[in-house]
């Protein structure tokens, strides 16, 4: 007999290819999302947001001092320390001392959508006082050790 | 006033998602052989199939799906080359690091440079392999000449791609083989000097230089292998490989033997006066009734589902490799301690055995010999024997046995007597390069070898079973060579049975 | 094989089937590996139980409470490290780990003050593979070249930075030993290390930043370390380098290990100016431009690895000849303090002895003057005695004599066996008649040189003539 003209059409529950299909959907959806990771990394090459600034008897009351090479300016007035970003919020400039800010980081005039961002302070573990670039507070907030 | 725009418009809006999916999808669910063609020609990617496929042609015992794993690696070493190329950073200072960075901390970093070293040792096996079935089956046959000349070009594109890419770590693993690769580059040197002109012509050294920017292996070096390996490797094969693809089709498809299709019907239906050819649905030209059609089957699904077997079984074993084995990273390039022995990357070690004997000839001599001999093939061979059957049938099998016995022990002993007792060097210390050069363990092989073809061809009175004796000699001169040179070389490239019977260093 | 569509469809569907599930499950596998059963995640969740234990105030529990597991590193662009060691090593600034286990103890006082971990990192003291995130492969990656240092041989990175003779007293007696030892023993006889030394043996810099690939361990006992290779050679470097040609002079196990910390400060690793202090930048000045030290400071230093005492005749059993006894009173007696400074300014070509002039061994005028008078302290008096040489001289009987008398030992070419070379062109300008006569008359009290004339092989001084005669024809 010679073979059909034409072909069945597929089985109406083809559960062998519906698993198939899925597995190769569900597996490359896994490899995809595995994949995706490997652009955002774990690690940064760049030092750590949160960074030690020395004890905190090295600042006297009624001081401030710029930490150069983090752009982060340190204050000590009566109520405590309190720290803010030198980065200008509205697109990411070092803000120098005389600009448009005041010592409370508020803006005084420019396009700045709000005042300089105020960072979390904190003890490290050894006593030392630390600050997380990484983490803004509220503005007036101070830290008391 | 008439509304109905702003009905359309808000049906429009209800069926957006809907009409946007009819309109990528044309067809509904393939259920009848019209809508399956459609699927195939009517989509971008898939149109490069024929809308049917012979029987023949799916059978896995046939192609084995080689050249579609060899795409298949391939696939996967440009979608995790590209993921590398995020962190990699091509420069000798940061090189090393970047990939140590890649192993430590880059999320699914090490898993994926381990997924691209393993597809790049399977796609390289599976060039090979898929080689060896094309010729096993006469596929080189007309009309599939050329594809054959193209599927040469990919091979050596392969290897460069693998060679290219093995010095990026700038570890010493890389770049000794690199030194070793690029001396062998320069080895017309050898013959220059025999001839006494290099002075006043260096091709050897002309190359290397092209090769590495510099007379050493540094910045200049690597930054061309990057440029070689991510840029210009990848888009040459890429374009062949469309070009071998497209050429499978303007071929006629797959090869297979006469007998794959029944005999035509004893008496034709009719047979009209006027004949249509009916693009890729039919082939031929005369709608033969009962002839052709049945005999294939609809691409989609059947061809597409082989395929993509073949795929996830490559991604599969490059996984399962991936996992249980990291790729290679040795110490920094220090080119103040010369690994020992320095080896080339697997593939190549056959070459490098030979490259012991006299550089030259090992290193270029041969495989140019090896290659010109392989592209010749379609044009020195052209019976119109069994094609698109293993071997020919038995008489060629029997062939490649003997040819296989043959060939091994000629391998074999040629090694033995070399590793034994040396080399005419070693026997006579004066004897002059040029000597060395002709007359060298490769170069006998060679013509033991060709002797072989030779006398298989005027016995068997044959083109097709001389290129089979003399194909199945290079495999298995390559199979030995690459065997021995990996297990059984140590340090100064000395004959040891175990690599526990190295010296410690 | 059936090629009947349904087979060859489910064959392929089956295939699919199967190996995106096994691909899943590796997946699976690995991104399981990847991300919860890793190393240092399970020591940062064991030092988080550590920091709620420990808590007992506010301040402490806050800290506890914060602490995010993840990466934890020191970036170091001015010394192109990147040190991840922090990951496990949590509570190296942590006062209150002191009685905890590694990795979670904090570090020793007094070092993190003067070298906190965000500029020094930790693989610039320890060394190790800083970039590693699995212990194994930190402390000892098969493929790294520097091994985490033991502990007792730390002190040896503090020579990267500081002056060892400086830190005698603050925290590295070990390497300042191993200093001084490597200066009074004579090692600069022999090797250089910067501008001088001798290069009878291979030059010191960077020794202790080289890839173990670079030490032969065959022989080596015990682990193959770079740190216990160099200690076991200084023990005995024959055993360790079957063909070695270097002495063994260390004293006891303790000078071995004191100099091999010194060894491991030899590093020719170019750190930034904020990374050095002010000691030594005194050091490195004087490296350049040394202070005039006495003699036999500069003896100890540059001789004394081959000629050692040298006031009697002196056997080295590994060149295996008799060296000059350059200190030897009968010596000194005869010999002008201008002809030994040309002799150790110009060395004696042909032979092992180095010159030592400033662009050589790398001594300068003043420091071989201020050898020289320290020599020519062991100058007991001054010899008044001349030699007549005899003419005519005959060159042919001076020939056998030679081969009778001296060849022996001086060798028939006369550049030396067991005794000096007598042919070398320095030697030839030094060894005037005179000087030349009476040694060979009166020999060299308290050496293997006997005296050939009357007080003992009783040769003329018209056949001493003749030998001179042949040994200036060689």
């Amino acid at each position: 007999m010679p073979p059909k003209r034409f072909e069945d059409p597929l089985p109406r529950r083809d559960f062998l290819g519906i698993a198939a299909m899925g597995s190769v959907v569900v597996t490359m959806s896994t490899a995809l999302i595995g994949v995706l990771r490997l652009p955002k990394p774990a690690a940064l090459p760049e030092s750590a947001s949160r960074f030690k600034i020395g004890f905190p008897d090295e600042f006297p009351p009624e001081t401030h001092r710029k930490i150069e090479d983090r752009n982060v300016w340190i204050f000590r007035d009566a109520l405590g320390f309190y720290a803010f970003s030198a980065i200008c919020t509205h697109l990411g400039c070092v803000v120098t001392e005389n600009d448009r800010v005041d010592s409370g980081g508020r803006v005084l005039s420019g396009p700045a959508p709000r005042g300089l961002d105020w960072l979390e302070l904190s003890l490290a573990v050894d006593g030392s006082l630390m600050v997380d670039a990484g983490k803004t507070v509220n503005p007036g907030s101070r830290f008391n050790v | 006033m008439d509304y109905r725009a702003t009905q359309a418009f808000r049906t429009n809006l209800v069926r957006v998602l809907r009409t946007l999916r009819d309109s990528i999808f044309r067809r509904g669910k393939a259920t009848s052989d019209r809508a399956r063609s459609q699927a195939i020609f009517q989509n971008f990617y898939w149109h490069i199939h024929s809308v049917r496929v012979h029987r023949y042609t799916l059978r896995p015992v046939f192609t084995w799906g080689l050249g579609a794993f060899s795409f298949a690696f391939f696939a996967i070493l440009c979608l995790t080359g590209i993921l590398l190329m995020v962190y990699y950073k091509p420069s000798v200072s940061l090189a090393y690091d970047s990939i140590k960075d890649l192993h430590y901390v880059v999320p699914t970093g090490r898993f994926i440079r381990n997924l691209h070293r393993w597809a790049a040792h399977g796609m390289v096996v599976a060039v090979i392999l898929h080689m060896a079935r094309v010729f096993y089956t006469g596929s080189y046959r007309k009309p599939r000449e050329f594809n054959w000349l193209l599927g040469m070009t990919l091979l050596v594109l392969t290897l460069g791609l693998s060679f290219t890419g093995y010095l990026l770590p700038w570890d010493q693993l890389g770049y000794w083989a690199t030194v070793i690769g690029s001396n062998i580059a320069g080895s017309p040197r050898e013959v220059t000097d025999v001839l006494g002109i290099t002075p006043y012509f260096d091709p050897g050294a002309v190359i290397r230089q092209v090769l590495l920017g510099s007379n050493s292996i540094g910045e200049e070096a690597l930054i061309r292998f990057y440029l070689l390996h991510v840029i210009v490797l990848p888009l040459a094969l890429g374009a062949i490989v469309s070009v071998h693809f497209w050429r499978i089709r303007k071929d006629g498809g797959l090869s297979r033997p006469e007998h794959a299709d029944p005999p035509p019907p004893e008496q034709e239906v009719f047979r009209p006066n006027k004949t249509y050819g009916l693009m890729a649905l039919v082939k031929g030209k005369t709608p033969a009734v009962d002839r052709e059609p049945e005999n294939t089957l609809p691409s989609w699904p059947y061809l597409l589902l082989a395929e993509l077997a073949v795929l996830m079984l490559a991604v599969a074993v490059s996984m399962v490799l991936a996992y249980h084995f990291d790729a290679p990273l040795k110490e920094p390039a220090n080119p103040a301690v010369p690994e020992n022995p320095a080896k080339a990357p697997w593939y190549f070690l056959g070459v490098q055995e030979l490259v012991s004997y006299s550089a030259f000839m090992g290193g270029i001599g041969i495989p140019l010999i090896c290659l010109i001999g392989l592209a010749l093939i379609p044009y020195l061979d052209r019976e119109r024997g069994t094609t698109g059957v293993w071997f020919d049938g038995k008489g060629g099998l029997k062939v490649a046995a003997w040819s296989l016995v043959y060939s091994a022990l000629v391998v074999v002993g040629i090694l033995f007597v070399a590793i034994r007792y040396g080399w005419l060097r070693n026997w006579f210390p004066a004897i002059p390069q040029w000597v060395i050069i002709l007359v060298n363990p490769g170069t006998v092989l060679v013509l033991a070898f060709a002797l072989w073809s030779v006398a298989v061809m005027r016995t068997k009175n044959s083109t097709r079973l001389a290129a089979i004796a003399l194909f199945t000699c290079f495999l298995v001169g390559f199979t030995i060579l690459t065997y021995v040179a990996t297990i059984h070389r140590g340090p100064n490239w000395e004959f040891f049975w175990t690599k526990g019977d190295w010296p410690i260093y | 094989m059936k090629t009947d569509s349904p087979t060859l469809g489910r064959m392929f569907k089956t295939i699919i089937l199967a190996s995106s599930l096994l691909t899943l499950g590796y997946l699976l596998a690995a991104a399981l590996s990847e991300n919860v059963l890793t190393e240092w995640r399970g020591h940062q969740r064991n030092y988080r139980d550590l920091l709620f234990e420990k808590a007992d105030d506010d301040h402490s529990r806050r800290i506890a409470n914060s602490f995010r597991i993840e990466l934890q590193q020191a970036v170091l662009p001015a010394v192109d490290r990147i040190d991840r060691c922090l990951s496990c090593h949590l509570g190296v600034d942590n006062p209150r780990m002191r009685d905890v286990p590694q990795p979670y103890r904090v570090h020793p006082e007094p070092y993190l003050m003067d070298h906190p971990i965000g500029k020094f990192g930790c693989t610039l003291c320890h060394q190790g593979q800083g970039r590693a995130v699995k212990s194994e492969e930190a402390k000892r990656g098969e493929h790294w070249g520097q091994w985490l240092l033991p502990l007792e041989y730390t002190q040896g990175s503090c020579g990267v930075c500081h002056d060892p003779a400086a830190l005698e007293q603050k925290g590295a007696p070990l390497l300042a030993q191993g200093y001084r030892s490597s200066r009074d023993r004579g090692c600069y006889s022999c090797h250089r290390l910067g501008e001088r030394g001798g290069a009878f043996g291979p030059a010191l810099d960077g020794v202790g930043h080289k890839h173990k690939h670079f030490f032969p361990m065959a022989h080596l006992e015990g682990e193959h370390t770079v740190v216990n290779w160099v200690y076991e050679h200084f023990l005995d470097p024959q055993t360790v380098v079957p063909d070695s040609r270097m002495k063994n002079t260390v004293r006891d196990e303790d000078e071995a290990r004191a100099l091999t910390v010194y060894m491991l400060s030899l590093q020719s690793i170019n750190l930034p100016e904020e990374y050095l202090p002010a000691d030594k930048y005194k050091a490195l000045y004087e490296e350049h431009d040394p202070p005039l030290a006495d003699g036999q400071a500069l003896y100890a230093q540059f001789c004394y690895g081959c000629h050692e005492e040298s006031v009697v005749g002196t056997t080295d059993l590994i060149l295996e000849k008799e060296l000059p006894s350059v200190r030897n009173p009968a010596y000194l007696s005869r010999i002008s303090d201008a002809a030994l400074a040309f002799i150790i300014r110009r060395g004696r070509p042909g032979t092992e002895m180095p010159a030592w002039n400033e662009n050589a061994g790398g001594l300068r005028d003043n420091e071989i003057e201020a050898i020289v008078s320290y020599l020519a302290r062991s100058r007991e008096y001054v010899s008044e005695e001349t030699f007549v040489a005899s003419t005519p001289h005959d060159a042919e009987a001076g020939r056998a004599l030679y081969e009778e008398n001296c060849g022996a030992c001086h060798g028939e070419d006369g550049r030396g066996d067991v005794a000096p070379n007598l042919v070398d062109p320095v030697f030839r300008q030094i060894y005037d008649d005179r000087l030349l006569g009476l040694t060979i008359r009166d020999g060299i009290e308290d050496t293997e040189m006997p005296p050939f004339g009357e007080q003992g092989f009783e040769l003329s001084d018209q056949e001493i003539t003749d030998i001179m005669a042949y040994i200036r024809s060689l």
